[in-house]
C-alpha cells in the first residue's frame, strides 16, 4: 500500500543528482520527506484526494542546496548594513552611486541622533571617479552621525570626521605599527581610511546589539539564504556566546532552515567551562555529553566539528604560502609568504586531541604552506581514510602539486572556493602569476582522485550565489577574463554535485540530504531555468522561484511567478 | 581618546607588553612578577591564540585579575578580542593601576602595543622573553622562522629564559650570535637585556616646559648604566611645531631632527618619556626645565 503524499511535484527537470537515476519526471513528498522520486506513472501512485499537485511548468527541481562553509553569524550584522559593493554583489559604481545608496539606506532605517551607520563592501577599485574615497564624501550627509564604511578586505574602513573624532584620530595621531591612517594630501591630517591595526580598535566604540535585537534579525538573516535556495547553512567559526544566542533561536523556533555549527577551537574551553563548570578536563579534552552533542540536530540546529584555523586570507596576503609573493606583504614587507597563526606544535597537539576524539575537523588553509602544515599534523595524528574521520580542508586555495595526493592518502576532503577566480583572480595573478595563482581551488584533479569537492561563498566574505560558485568552478574567469588553471575547469554536473550532495557528504549528511532519493528530507530548490541546459555564463541569470525546507515551502511560490 | 569614549576609565592606565614565542617562558616570568604585592591591582590580560589557553588555564586564580582574549582574525569574526577585554576592565568600578598582556606566542607585540595606545592607554614598557635553548633553531624554522624574527621589532628590552639549562660558554656564544642577527635585521638600536628576574622598572616622565636639545643630549649622555632604555617623544625649544621621537640604549641616542607630527592642539604640549632600568635600580633622574 503506497504512503499518500501531501505534495507531487512535476512537469519540469527534476535533477536527482543520483548516478544511477540522474532525471526524474516527478516527485512526492509526505511528512517533510520524499516519498517517491521518478517516472510521473511511479510517483502518482501516491496520490490521494487530499494531494496538492504542482505543475512545475517548465521550471527546474533540485535538491536543496547546502552552505558547505561561511558564516551565519555574519549574515546577523549584514542584515542591518548598507551594501556597498561594486556589481554584481552590490550597486556602487561611483562614489555618487555610494553616497546615494548610504542615504537611501537611511530613509529606509532611520537614524538616532549620535547612531553609527555601517556599510561592508568599499572597493576603490569599483568606483568610476578615478580617486578614493574620503571622508569630504562623506561629511555631508550625516555629519551628525558616526560613519564606518568597511573595506571589502574586512581589514579597514572608511571613516567620516564625525567617526574619526570619537575614536580620537587626528593630525597628532601616529601612524600604529602593523597599521594606517590615511592623510589627505600635503598634511597629516586623516583622510577617512584607516587599515590594519587602525581599524581594530573601531569594535570598542560600535554599539552592541542586544541579544532580543539579535535574535529578531533572524528572519532576515535566514531569507539571504533561503532566497538563494539553500536549505542548510552553516555557521563556520562559532563562538561560545553566539552558541547561546543560535541555541535560544533554535528554542524560540526561529529557525527555519538547517544550521550547522562549527565551534571555532579557541572558544571551545570557554564554551566547556560555561556549561560544564564542574568537568577538569585537559582544555580540548570534551567531556562525553559535549562530544555527544555532535552530529543531530535539534530543532534545525546542530554541532558538527571544531573549526581550525592555519592561516589568513590570500587577497590580504595573511596566508601561508612557502614561496615569497611578488608583491610586499601587507604592510610593505619584501620577501613576503605570510604566516600560520598557529605554531606547527600546537597544530599537532590540537589535531591529534581532537582527532583522538573522534571529533570532526574543518580546517581554515589558504596557502600551501598552511595546507603542508595540516597535512602533516594529520599525518602525526595517524589519520587514514579507512576511519571515515572526513576531515574537511576549507579553501584548500592555492595547493601545489602532490598535496591532493595526500589528502588521498590521509583522507581529507577539499572544500573549495571557486568564487576567487571571479573576485579576486587578478589580484591573485599579480600576487602569485599566472601559474601559482592558477593552482587555486584545483577541484577538476581533486574529482579525478576520488576526493569529495564542495564548494562555498564563505559568506560574508563573498555574497551568497550558488550559480556564481557553479560558474566559476566551469569557467574559472577573472573579472578580467582570465581563465586561471583551464585543465582545471568542472562541468556542470560536478559543480552542481559540489553544492549538493558533496556538501552533504562532508557534514555527514549524505543519507538525508543533497539528492533526491526516497526517506530523504524533502529540502528543495526550483529555479526558473534548467542549469545543467545553459552556458556557463547565462547561469548568473537564473532564478529562484522556490525554496522548500522538510516539504514546506519557505520561500518563494511553489505554483506562483519568479519570486522577487 | 576624547572623555565619551567607552575606555574613558583606562585613559593614561599604564601597560606593559610582554611578547615572546610559545614556550619561551612568559607564563613563568610573569606569574613570578604577579606574586610581588606591588602588582596587587593589575590587570592581566592573556592572549593565547597560539596554544589554546592553556597557559590561561595555569593563570587563572580566580580572583578575576587574568582575563583571556581570544581574538582569531578580526576580517572573519568581525570583533575585536583586544578590545572587548579591554571595556570589560574599564567597566569595573575599581579600574585596574596597570594592564600586563600577555601576547599569543604568534603576536608581534609592537602591534599590541600600538593597538594599547590608540586606546589611550599609557605604554610602560615593551618585552620579548627570548628562549636562549631553542632561539636558533626558531630563527630558521621553515615555518615560524620570519615570524619569530619580526616579534623583535620595535620592543623596549629583551629578557632572556632557559639560559640556566644551557653552559655559560652557550649563553655566551648565543647572544653574540642572536645581536648579529639583530644588527643584521635592524638599522635601530638593540634591545638591550634585562637579566634579573623580576619585571624591569619603568618610570614616565611627563614633560611640562620645553628644554633644548644640548640640554637633553647631555643628560641622557649621563644616565647610569642601570637604566637600560628611554623611548618617547620630547618637546624641545627649536622645534615648537611638534614632538621629537627620541631612543637611547647604551651609549646610543637617536633623536629626531624633526618632528614626525603636530601637536594636538597648541595648549596640548607636552613630551612624554619611559625610562625602563634594572629592577632594582632607583627612579631615574630627569632632564631639567630650562
Amino acid at each position: 500500500m503506497a504512503s499518500v503524499a501531501e505534495l507531487i511535484l512535476f512537469g519540469g527537470p527534476i535533477l536527482t543528482m543520483e548516478f544511477s537515476h540522474p532525471r526524474a519526471e516527478a516527485i512526492a513528498i509526505a511528512g517533510g520527506c520524499i516519498v517517491a522520486v521518478g517516472s510521473k506513472d511511479e510517483v502518482m501512485v501516491h496520490a490521494g484526494p487530499q494531494t496538492r499537485r504542482v505543475d512545475l511548468q517548465g521550471r527546474t527541481l533540485l535538491p536543496g542546496f547546502i552552505d558547505a562553509h561561511g558564516h551565519f553569524t555574519n549574515a546577523l550584522q549584514v542584515v542591518k548594513w548598507a551594501n556597498i559593493q561594486r556589481p554584481p554583489a552590490g550597486p556602487v559604481t561611483s562614489i555618487a552611486s555610494l553616497q546615494q545608496v548610504l542615504q537611501e539606506h537611511v530613509q529606509a532605517n532611520p537614524l538616532q541622533p549620535g547612531q553609527w551607520l555601517v556599510a561592508y563592501g568599499y572597493d576603490p577599485d569599483g568606483l568610476s571617479d578615478g580617486r578614493p574615497l574620503d571622508k569630504r564624501d562623506l561629511d555631508p550627509l550625516f555629519p551628525d552621525n558616526p560613519l564606518m564604511l568597511i573595506h571589502n578586505s574586512n581589514h579597514g574602513a572608511v571613516l567620516n570626521s564625525c567617526a574619526l573624532k570619537l575614536v580620537g584620530y587626528d593630525a597628532s595621531t601616529p601612524d600604529p605599527a602593523g597599521g594606517v591612517i590615511v592623510r589627505l594630501p600635503g598634511s597629516t591630517e586623516p583622510a577617512g581610511l584607516v587599515m590594519e591595526t587602525a581599524f581594530i580598535p573601531l569594535f570598542v566604540h560600535m554599539p552592541k546589539p542586544s541579544e532580543e535585537e539579535l535574535l529578531e534579525r533572524f528572519g532576515d538573516a535566514q531569507q539571504l539564504y533561503l532566497s538563494q535556495g539553500i536549505t542548510t547553512a552553516q555557521d563556520g567559526a562559532t563562538s561560545a556566546a553566539d552558541l547561546g544566542l543560535f541555541q535560544k533561536a533554535a528554542q524560540q523556533g526561529r529557525l527555519l532552515l538547517d544550521l550547522v555549527l562549527l565551534p571555532l577551537v579557541l572558544e571551545v574551553p570557554a564554551m566547556l567551562r560555561e556549561r560544564f563548570p564542574d568537568f577538569h578536563g585537559g582544555s580540548l579534552e570534551l567531556p562525553q555529553p559535549a562530544r555527544d552533542a555532535f552530529g543531530t540536530y535539534h530543532q534545525h540546529l546542530k554541532l558538527q566539528g571544531i573549526k581550525l584555523l592555519v592561516d589568513g586570507s590570500p587577497q590580504g596576503k595573511t596566508a601561508f604560502w612557502s614561496e615569497p609573493l611578488l608583491t610586499p606583504g601587507p604592510n610593505g614587507e619584501a620577501n613576503w609568504r605570510g604566516q600560520p597563526l598557529f605554531p606547527p606544535e600546537v597544530l599537532n597537539d590540537t589535531v591529534a586531541q581532537l582527532a583522538g576524539q573522534g571529533l570532526q575537523m574543518f580546517a581554515h588553509c589558504n596557502g600551501d604552506a598552511a595546507i603542508s602544515m595540516m597535512i602533516e599534523a594529520c599525518r602525526k595524528a595517524g589519520l587514514s581514510p579507512e576511519q571515515d574521520h572526513r576531515t574537511v580542508i576549507i579553501h584548500s586555495q592555492f595547493m601545489v602539486p602532490g598535496q591532493l595526493e595526500q589528502y588521498v592518502e590521509l583522507g581529507l576532503h577539499p572544500s573549495f572556493f571557486t568564487v576567487h577566480a571571479f573576485f579576486y583572480g587578478d589580484v591573485h595573478i599579480a600576487n602569485l602569476g599566472l601559474e601559482r595563482a592558477s593552482w587555486m581551488s584545483p577541484m577538476a584533479s581533486a574529482i579525478a582522485l576520488g576526493l569529495h569537492c564542495s564548494n562555498h561563498n564563505d559568506f560574508s566574505v563573498t555574497p551568497i550565489e550558488p550559480m556564481r560558485m557553479m560558474e566559476t568552478a566551469m569557467t574559472r574567469r577573472s573579472r578580467s577574463g582570465v581563465v586561471l588553471g583551464e585543465h582545471e575547469r568542472v562541468d556542470v554536473n560536478a559543480a552542481l554535485r559540489a553544492l549538493t550532495i558533496e556538501a552533504a557528504w562532508q557534514i555527514r549528511e549524505e543519507d538525508s540530504k543533497g539528492s533526491l532519493a526516497v526517506g530523504k528530507r524533502a529540502d528543495l530548490v526550483v529555479l526558473d531555468h534548467d542549469p545543467t541546459a545553459l552556458t556557463p555564463e547565462e547561469l548568473l541569470s537564473i532564478n529562484v522561484v522556490a525554496t522548500v525546507k522538510d516539504g514546506v515551502c519557505v520561500y518563494g511560490d511553489l505554483a506562483g511567478a519568479v519570486a522577487g | 581618546m576624547n572623555a565619551s569614549s567607552p575606555l574613558a576609565a583606562l585613559n593614561g592606565v599604564p601597560a606593559t607588553v610582554v611578547g615572546g614565542y610559545l614556550g619561551s617562558g612568559k607564563t613563568t616570568l610573569i606569574n613570578g612578577w604577579l606574586q610581588d604585592p606591588a602588582h596587587r591591582r593589575w590587570a592581566v590580560l592573556v592572549n593565547d591564540l597560539g596554544s589554546i589557553n592553556v597557559d590561561a588555564e595555569r593563570l587563572r586564580r580566580g580572583d578575576g585579575r587574568v582575563l583571556e582574549l581570544t581574538d582569531g582574525c578580526v576580517c572573519c569574526t568581525l570583533r575585536d578580542g583586544l578590545g572587548a577585554a579591554l571595556l570589560e576592565l574599564a567597566r569595573r568600578p575599581d579600574p585596574p593601576a596597570h594592564v600586563l598582556i600577555e601576547t599569543s606566542g604568534m603576536a608581534i607585540p609592537e602591534r599590541v602595543a600600538a593597538q594599547l595606545q590608540l586606546h589611550g592607554l599609557t605604554l610602560a614598557r615593551t618585552l620579548l622573553v627570548v628562549d636562549l635553548e631553542r632561539i636558533e633553531a626558531l630563527w630558521a624554522d621553515p615555518w615560524v622562522g620570519e615570524l619569530v624574527q619580526q616579534q623583535f621589532a620595535g620592543v623596549d628590552v629583551l629578557q632572556f629564559s632557559k639560559g640556566d639549562r644551557l653552559e655559560p660558554s652557550v649563553v655566551a656564544e648565543r647572544r653574540r650570535w642572536l645581536e648579529q642577527r639583530l644588527v643584521e635585521l635592524s638599522e635601530h638600536p638593540l634591545p638591550p637585556v634585562h637579566e634579573e628576574r623580576q619585571l624591569a622598572r619603568s618610570d614616565l616622565w611627563l614633560q611640562q616646559v620645553p628644554i633644548s636639545r644640548a640640554q637633553l643630549r647631555a643628560w641622557a649622555s649621563n644616565l647610569p648604566a642601570e637604566v637600560l632604555r628611554v623611548k618617547g617623544e620630547v618637546w624641545l625649544a627649536e622645534t615648537p611645531e611638534g614632538p621629537v621621537r627620541f631612543d637611547r640604549v647604551g651609549d646610543r641616542i637617536e633623536l629626531a631632527s624633526a618632528p614626525q607630527r603636530p601637536w594636538r592642539s597648541a595648549l596640548q604640549r607636552r613630551g612624554q618619556l619611559v625610562a625602563i632600568s634594572r629592577a632594582t635600580a632607583p627612579s631615574p633622574s630627569w632632564p631639567l626645565a630650562a
